[in-house]
């Protein structure tokens, strides 16, 4: 042991090159370490179940070899390849493959947003708080707050690929081939991490910081998706995005590694873009510059306006990726019905169904995405009570009730102008490919009738805003989304998939007149429970 | 209390622009409020004093209806502050001490909306008026505010509404002398047309010129209150004096306190009733020398908020 060499460090500040601009990282580091425990011990936990529960969940689904080609064959349509993997042929029905292809694009999401939210949590949010002031006016390097950030990112990812290895190849699984997989994981999560510091660096809103991150990562599932159906291998299209690059490290079918060298490069070359931003901007301050003046701003009327306005960003931005998801799914279905030419199984559900039941999923799909601007747009009262925005307003001549309400009546407002738009794109997408222009309206039209099961999601957010639980919001969106995309895969109960909203608005297959109204109801009653919660507790 | 104090109360009770009672308020086991009582009549202004934490902020959110009272009486213009919350604040103004705008919002946006939400229309030369005099620059994006520019939105917001009762809570925090002035003008503005003022500061000199009342908390219990008149006279005058004969007799007197001698030169504090008795013995002792100070308002203040017993 050399103690000679570290005896004279005794200060609790001292840093060992003083002046670096690493100073502090390591104290920043436990700083967040200790603020995020419970949040990163749930995330990461989550995770790492769902890699032991997936597998067993699929083999109790899909014991015998037919049934197992069948979900195969399924998953080799359009809309099976965009939510799942590219297929490399082989042995298609061996679990591990499966895995590889079907639960591989969740995780790699998951784990994607979980590394953006931290980043811009640990940089940007600091800055715009005022919290990094602080920190920034103690022995702290300029840019140790960003190099902190990243170091807690990797070392979750780290872990999280550790802790998915085992779990998975504990179930019986190679472990080199798992290992493959979970590294490919973190690896793209470590990609959108680095884009998340460089969103972080290019504007001055941390709202605008994630939305730019979680856009970038949307675009890239879209690239690989379309990439990938127009070759079920990937195309050159597919390449363009990371995800791909883990997806074709091709684990349990042919396994290869210079993939992953490509993330690494990736991830580096984007925290090194982020240093170099970093470096040309000043404190608060961001790489695209903010608009100061607006003499002519219009004012806002009432408390309705002002959750219009306040909303107006984020709606914009939903509505124009709702609108090209839409686009995107439509045009797809000309290529399914070319797929069902060649693949019995789809053949058979297509004529079941009709294309009306491709037009519901795509629908549903869009719908539960919508959900999560819902439960967003709502919670911001929550938000804004926590900054103390609400107080500034619940001491003018306004009621909880208006408040609260007119805060659900604005996010509906918004959900209809999302759902309109995208399905006017998926009936574009639809109506030009197929040469059927009448499918334009009836998808438009298809898309408004999830208005109600909205309406529904928006109640849930108000209640959780009036119990103060954001998490209760974000619980109803993470059980649609599952309950509609993994509802099957995750042999969930027939009860609990029905009480999704979402899936149980079947518009354009049929039209649940009951249901909507059943839906409307239930809205209204959680929204009024909500506002009573919420009137008669403490508002501060 | 005096009995003209007690008076006058009576006389006014009904129409007290506010009037609370034995107020409570806990937190989880923290007692935030314990007991508290505070009233404030129309044309007055009242300031409302105490130490970090004693309860100000909790009693004026309980005034605006955000916290409900766990026991005691609260009226506000007559009515209840939290069931009536929304009629009563068309005939409120606010101010709060730390002022946080939508970032997104320009100055003019935030002050126009604010003044809007209290429903009895928002006087434009008024709000321009008041704009020129704190010299802000409305057509700036609220993020681009200074702490003291925050400040003067929430100030040009309240003050350009024709309220019966302002509500504000260190108001003056961030702004710089001259504006801290212009904030003066506008509370004296709006007590002569006989609205109520209750004003939450820590700036003793702007109590002093602003305030007929004060009331001040400690350990959300209001511990003294009065008008600043009534409150100089409960405290004691300091007598430093040199006599010829030995003044050490004086410790014995009942009513001297805090005697302290030095090189034959006396101190010590009396009350203000009992000044003639001391005149009289210091006289037989035979005066050399002698100052009497008057207690100054920063001694009843830090007497106050340590808790001292008088």
């Amino acid at each position: 042991m050399t103690t000679a060499t570290v005896a004279p460090h005794t200060g609790r500040h001292e840093a060992a090159h003083p002046g670096s601009p690493f100073t502090g990282v390591g104290s920043l580091l436990r700083l967040a370490l200790r603020r995020d425990r419970v949040r990163l011990s749930v995330w990461i936990a989550a995770l790492t179940l769902m890699m032991v529960y997936a597998p067993n969940a699929i083999k109790l689904a899909y014991p015998e070899e037919p049934q197992r080609l069948a979900r195969v064959n399924l998953l080799k349509t359009p809309a099976g390849m965009i939510l799942g993997g590219p297929m490399f042929g082989g042995n298609e029905t061996d679990l591990g493959a499966m895995m590889a292809n079907e639960l591989m694009l969740t995780v790699i999401i998951a784990a994607s947003i979980l590394s953006i939210l931290t980043v811009i949590r640990h940089t940007r949010a600091e800055e715009e708080s005022g919290a990094a002031e602080l920190v920034l006016s103690s022995v702290v390097g300029r840019y140790a707050r960003t190099y902190a950030a990243l170091i807690l990112v990797g070392g979750v990812n780290a872990v999280l690929a550790v802790t998915m290895t085992l779990a998975m190849s504990a179930t019986g699984f190679g472990i080199v081939d798992t290992a493959a997989m979970c590294l490919g994981i973190t690896g793209v999560a470590m990609v959108f991490g680095a884009v998340a510091a460089v969103t972080a660096q290019l504007w001055r809103q941390a709202r605008t910081a994630t939305g730019a991150a979680m856009a970038t990562l949307a675009l890239a599932a879209l690239v690989r998706g379309i990439g990938d159906v127009i070759n079920n291998s990937g195309s050159a299209l597919s390449w363009f995005s990371p995800i791909a690059w883990a997806q074709q490290m091709r684990s349990f079918v042919d396994l290869r590694w210079w993939p992953f060298a490509l993330l690494v490069a990736l991830a580096v070359g984007l925290m090194g873009l982020a240093a170099v931003l970093e470096s040309r901007r000043q404190y608060d301050d961001g790489n695209i510059p903010s608009s100061g003046e607006r003499p002519n701003a219009r004012p806002i009327t009432g408390v309705f306006g002002l959750h219009l306005t306040l909303q107006r960003g984020q709606t914009i931005g939903w509505t124009v990726g709702l609108f090209l998801g839409g686009l995107a799914f439509g045009s797809m279905t000309k290529s399914l019905l070319d797929a069902a030419k060649e693949n019995p199984l789809l053949a058979r559900v297509l004529t079941a169904q009709g294309t009306d039941g491709v037009y519901t999923t795509m629908t549903q799909f869009l719908a539960a995405a919508a959900s999560a601007y819902v439960v967003g747009a709502v919670l911001r009262v929550y938000s804004d009570e926590e900054s103390g925005l609400g107080e500034a307003v619940l001491a003018g001549a306004v009621s909880r009730w208006r408040w609260l309400l007119t805060a659900v009546a604005a996010t509906l407002v918004g959900s209809v102008v999302l759902m309109f738009f995208a399905g006017l794109g998926n009936g574009l997408g639809a109506g030009i490919t197929l040469g059927e222009p009448e499918t334009i309206v009836r998808l438009t039209l298809a898309g408004l009738a999830y208005v109600p099961a909205m309406a529904v999601i928006a109640g849930f957010a108000a209640l959780a805003v009036a119990l103060r639980h954001a998490w209760i919001g974000w619980l109803a969106v993470t059980f649609v989304v599952v309950s509609l995309y993994l509802g099957a895969l995750l042999r969930l109960p027939r009860w609990l998939i029905d009480l999704s909203p979402v899936g149980r608005t079947t518009v354009p297959t049929d039209f649940p007149a009951v249901a909507l109204t059943v839906m409307v109801a239930v809205a209204a009653a959680l929204t009024l429970c909500a506002g009573w919660i919420y009137r008669s507790r403490d508002a501060v | 209390m005096t009995a003209a104090s007690l008076q006058r109360a009576n006389t006014t009770r009904s129409q007290l622009a506010v009037e609370i009672r034995g107020l409570s308020k806990s937190f989880g086991r923290t007692k935030a409020l314990d007991g508290l009582d505070l009233t404030v009549a129309p044309g007055d202004i009242t300031g409302f004093l105490g130490p970090n934490g004693a309860g100000k902020s909790t009693t004026i959110r309980v005034l605006l209806g955000l916290l409900r009272a766990d026991s005691g009486t609260v009226r506000l213009l007559g009515g209840d502050p939290w069931r009536d919350a929304v009629a009563l604040h068309r005939r409120i103004a606010y101010v709060p001490g730390d002022v946080t705008l939508w970032p997104n919002l320009t100055g003019l946006q935030a002050i126009d909306f604010l003044a809007r939400l209290r429903g009895n229309g928002v006087d434009t030369r008024r709000r321009d008026q008041l704009i020129e005099r704190f010299e802000l620059d409305p057509h700036k994006k609220a993020r681009t505010y200074s702490k003291g520019n925050r400040q003067k939105v929430a100030i040009v917001a309240a003050f350009s509404t024709n309220a019966e009762l302002y509500i504000l809570d260190e108001p003056t925090s961030g702004l710089d002398p001259l504006m801290e002035k212009a904030f003066q003008i506008c509370v004296q503005e709006v007590a002569d047309r006989g609205a109520a003022v209750l004003l939450s500061s820590h700036i003793l000199a702007e109590v002093e010129k602003l305030c007929d009342n004060v009331t001040i908390i400690r350990a959300g219990r209001a511990v003294k209150s009065g008008t600043l008149e009534e409150l100089r006279h409960l405290m004691r005058t300091t007598i430093a004096v040199r006599t010829r004969d030995d003044a050490v007799a004086l410790q014995q007197v009942p009513y001297v306190h805090d005697f302290t001698s030095q090189d034959g030169y006396a101190r010590f504090s009396v009350d203000r009733n009992d000044l003639d008795f001391t005149m009289e013995h210091l006289t037989e002792l035979g005066i050399d020398e002698l100052t009497v100070t008057p207690a100054s308002l920063e001694d009843l203040f830090l007497r106050e908020y340590q808790g001292a017993d008088r």
